[in-house]
């Protein structure tokens, strides 16, 4: 075939030679756009090339010649189909130009969202420092000899809980007359072998309690074995092991329902005693109790020392209220018996709040809900943060990023607006700094209030979301303080009360003034912590003496306005905002 | 002669608009009229010419058109559009005043003989 004839077979619409289609074919394949953008610059380069091909045969240039040169000078295929494709796309409907945009944002966003959500989701917490080892640290040093957990851990486990249909006729309030005290009885006589390990523990200068480890293990095991709760035993056992389980927060003190049911024994059994007129042995078992409450007070955490606080207000109560109850029955040298004992003796520095345990159990955690960038800082774990929200509720969450979708979202969410390690802590240190300063003022100081306020406008205000952690976790010590300082003064309050029954006996009289009791009853009048003078003490129109204090309400209602329902509640179903009355003590 | 390729990158465009002008072409016809009329000085390369012709057309400044040829054969021709005339004339404008200022520039100082040929 000559190159004429080629060229009019090209012209005529045969298939270009196929080093030309090849170039067009590379190109095309290179552009990878539509179809129909396609099939154009298809047409039109295999247009250029037969135009190119006509014209270079019209100058007499062979075939091969032909389509050396305009291969050559079409220029590089892969260029071009880049160049094409650019242009093409220029080109292309406003309409798709703003869905491949906003596709294109949203992928984007997605894609940013899911990494950014990968990253806070599978962080890992790295914690470095045994806090429980710390916490522990001082009770290690003390020798067993000294500690009253071993007796006391003995006497609970030994300890027959009050039987449930006792329990359920508020067993804690009867008293020798009722129907039901025989039965009381029979449970006080099952109990009363403990009273051994009891005196032990009260002789003891230091509680003594190792939080967490094998001794608490075997302890609960023993416990769960005793109430038949094997399951959660075994499912505490495993919670300890767990090793993303910050170990503060999964310490237990399952001795502290315990404790409660032993401190009712001791006071259910003084009112026993004092019954049948036997006053030494009641007036031990009220000592007892108050002992354990102030030997309580001595734990590390928040909650021991408020069951301590409760202890000692039971036992006191109870002693008040004998005291109003059998004036007269009372021997000069029982009165000098009680006089010596704790209830009058007791160093009031002792009923001193102490947080360590708090700030040990906050920076434990810390430790395990944030990563450690080896530095200090870190970044919030929202799964150990559910941990640490559900410990001792449920299970944690799964790992898997799309078990419990609705809630991993919301968790996600939360630690993607969580202040980090570094600043968490500092925020943290402020305000127990500050809410301390506020928290020391006296109870009738209004600016106390303060120190809620300010955990309040953390958790209600602009940061709730950024310190959530905090806002959480972050106790409501002004509260516990006012319970513990109230405990200090009604301690307080009973030496007084001693006092007075000692003065009755001495003199045949109360005295019309309570500067009377001093000095030869007391070396000073206690002060009232809700007003700072010296508590309060009146005859009523029947003669008898009143000891209050003004209360939480700052106003003297004249230690009156408080009406008691059997179990001490007021008609509104909550302990008395008016005058907190001691003595006569209210029936409990 | 080979140009620096930013150089060639704003003339042509231009080239091919002041193409168009004069009537509607395709685009192997385009490749040889720039050639011919630049007296060889301008050589579109081909695998530039289409995303080039394809750039302007999407600015709207040239629109496209098959058309059969005497021969048959089909072509794509390409002209200007209004909006494409507009700009051919502010770019035309743009570049007499280029053309003046290198001029000056670059041979002012040197053939001051020579400089009314670019004023």
């Amino acid at each position: 075939m000559d190159s004429v004839s080629s060229t009019r077979e090209c012209e005529a619409g045969a298939a270009l030679p196929p080093a030309l289609t090849a170039v067009i074919e590379r190109v095309i394949r290179g552009t990878r756009l539509w179809p129909s953008e396609k099939r154009d610059v298809r047409a039109e380069l295999e247009s250029h090339f037969r135009e190119g091909l006509i014209e270079l045969a019209d100058e007499g240039l062979p075939l091969d010649a032909s389509i050396q040169v305009l291969c050559e000078s079409f220029g590089n295929p892969d260029m071009a189909a880049r160049l094409i494709r650019r242009g093409k796309k220029r080109g292309r409907p406003m309409l798709w130009k703003i869905a491949i945009s906003i596709t294109g944002t949203i992928v984007g966003l997605l894609a940013a969202g899911g990494g950014y959500a990968a990253y806070l989701k599978y962080g890992k917490p790295n914690p470095s420092v045994d806090y429980l080892a710390e916490l522990n640290e001082p009770t290690e040093l003390i020798s067993e000899a000294q500690r009253a957990w071993p007796s006391l851990r003995a006497a609970i486990l030994a300890f027959e809980p009050m039987p449930q249909a006792l329990t359920d006729a508020n067993g804690a309030a009867m008293r020798p007359g009722d129907e039901q005290w025989p039965e009381v009885q029979e449970w006080l006589a099952k109990n009363r072998p403990l009273m051994a390990e009891l005196r032990d523990a009260a002789s003891k200068p230091y509680y003594g309690f190792i939080y967490g480890g094998d001794d608490t293990t075997e302890f609960l095991k023993a416990l769960a074995i005793r109430n038949r709760t094997g399951d959660i035993a075994q499912s505490i056992a495993e919670n300890e092991a767990d090793p993303l389980a910050p170990r503060l927060i999964s310490i237990l003190l399952p001795h502290l329902a315990e404790i409660r049911g032993v401190s009712r024994f001791l006071v259910l059994n003084a009112r026993d005693h004092a019954a049948n007129g036997q006053w030494e042995s009641a007036w031990e078992s009220l000592e007892l109790c108050h002992r354990l409450g102030i030997t309580m007070f001595q734990g590390k955490t928040l909650i021991e020392q408020l069951m301590g606080v409760a202890v000692v207000r039971l036992a006191q109560n109870e002693l008040v209220e004998m005291l109003g109850e059998r004036q007269g029955l009372l021997s000069k040298s029982e009165l000098e018996q009680l006089a010596q004992s704790q209830f009058a003796t007791l160093d009031l520095s002792v009923l001193t709040p102490h947080y360590e345990g708090e700030r040990l159990m906050f920076s434990d955690i810390v430790q395990y809900v944030f990563t450690d960038d080896g530095m200090g800082n870190g970044r919030l774990i929202p799964s150990q943060y559910a941990r640490v929200m559900s410990m001792g509720t449920e299970a944690p969450s799964g790992d898997g990023l799309l078990d419990n979708l609705g809630e991993d979202a919301t968790l996600l969410a939360m630690a993607a607006q969580h202040a980090d390690r570094v600043d968490t802590v500092a925020r943290y240190e402020r305000l127990w700094t500050e809410s301390s300063r506020y928290r020391s003022l006296p109870l009738y100081d209004s600016n106390r209030d303060m120190a809620d306020q300010l955990v309040r406008d953390l958790s209600e205000g602009g940061d709730a979301k950024r310190f959530a952690l905090i806002a959480t976790l972050m106790p409501s010590m002004s509260r516990a303080d006012q319970l513990i300082r109230e405990c200090a003064m009604s301690c307080d309050v009973v030496r007084a009360v001693v006092a007075l029954a000692r003065f009755r006996s001495d003199r045949g009289e109360w005295p019309a003034v309570a500067d009377q009791l001093v000095p030869t009853y007391l070396d000073a009048l206690p002060v009232d912590a809700y007003s700072g003078q010296p508590i309060r003490y009146m005859l009523d129109s029947q003669g008898t003496p009143v000891l209050y204090s003004v209360g939480r309400n700052l106003t003297d209602e004249g230690g009156s306005g408080v009406e008691y329902d059997e179990r001490g509640y007021n008609a509104r179903g909550t302990r008395t905002t008016m005058d907190m009355v001691f003595f006569p003590a209210a029936k409990k | 002669m080979q140009f620096e390729r930013e150089l060639l990158k704003g003339v042509l465009p231009l080239a091919v608009m002041k193409m168009l002008r004069q009537r509607a072409m395709y685009g192997y016809e385009l490749v040889k009229e720039v050639s011919t009329q630049s007296d060889g000085i301008l050589k579109l390369g081909q695998s530039t010419l289409y995303p080039l012709l394809y750039n302007l057309e999407a600015q709207g400044l040239i629109e496209s058109e098959w058309r059969e040829s005497d021969s048959g054969r089909g072509r794509k021709y390409y002209r200007l559009t209004e909006s494409g005339l507009d700009r051919l004339e502010r770019d035309l404008e743009q570049w007499d005043q280029l053309v003046r200022g290198m001029g000056r520039l670059v041979l002012g100082g040197l053939q001051p003989r020579l400089a009314w040929l670019f004023a």
